[in-house]
């Protein structure tokens, strides 16, 4: 691969990744020298970049929106369970009711 | 946060991470020791469970390692700033000052090369030529370093 080849390929990898084809991924992932330079790109970019400004109030509140939702999940879960639970004993006791009519008539 | 955003690249996500480790320490039923570095490691192993679910497509798309070992470099927060700090040294001292002004656009602050072309006053292919130089200078750099 001829250097003006290899660098359009960097400028592709750096500022438009999207639009590499599979040959291209394929070139970047097995030639020693590309993937080398990709590396560093990315522990340049784990180094460098800057955190943009994180709002706390709306973080905390979208937070604070998935704990709930995860509070009122449970609080349906025991209220089902219970159902579940009251509708077994009301089946049952209701079978041995209709059993033991079903002695008298004997 | 930061932890997350140097993983991930990318605000929302890192965002998503940072509440999915709060909520799993919410979820544990026992009592938590340290929840600081509980929630520092969640946050880790996150990422890092997100970064290996991404395809080597995906990977390059985001700006995550193709090494997999080398997304398990991120082992304390310590350590992750020690070797931040051993490339933001490097940038300063090895490139010029124009790949340093070219570097600060594109990785610092994710921006595209016709940006920093425009910023700088320059064609986009000397952006590129500056991007290349620094990445090459700091290739041999690292590599003679064994970093």
């Amino acid at each position: 691969m001829k250097e003006e080849e290899k660098d359009i390929l960097i400028e592709k990898m750096i500022d438009c990744p999207e639009q590499l084809t599979s040959e291209e991924i394929n070139e970047i992932s097995n030639n020693q020298e590309l993937r080398e330079l990709y590396e560093v790109s990315v522990e340049m970019k784990n180094s460098l970049m800057r955190p943009l400004h994180t709002d706390k109030s709306l973080e905390w509140r979208r937070l604070v929106k998935r704990l709930l939702k995860f509070d009122k999940w449970n609080f349906k879960n025991v209220f089902r369970a219970a159902a579940i639970i009251l509708g077994v004993i009301f089946i049952g006791e209701a079978t041995s009711h209709d059993n033991n009519n079903l002695d008298f008539n004997f | 946060m930061r932890l997350a955003m140097s993983m991930l690249h990318d605000e929302s996500e890192a965002a998503d991470a940072v509440q999915d480790a709060f909520v799993k320490l919410w979820e544990v039923k026992s009592e938590v020791e340290k929840p600081e570095s509980y929630i520092i490691r969640s946050v880790r192993n996150i990422c890092l469970n997100r970064i290996e679910a991404s395809d080597t497509r995906q990977r390059i798309i985001k700006g995550y390692s193709l090494d997999p070992i080398a997304s398990e470099k991120f082992t304390t927060e310590s350590e992750s700033t020690e070797k931040s700090d051993q490339v933001e040294r490097a940038v300063k001292a090895l490139l010029t000052e124009r790949e340093q002004q070219v570097v600060e656009g594109v990785f610092s602050q994710g921006m595209k090369y016709k940006e920093v072309s425009a910023q700088l006053n320059v064609s986009v292919s000397l952006v590129n030529k500056c991007v290349v130089n620094a990445l090459k200078t700091l290739r041999n750099h690292f590599k003679s370093k064994k970093l």
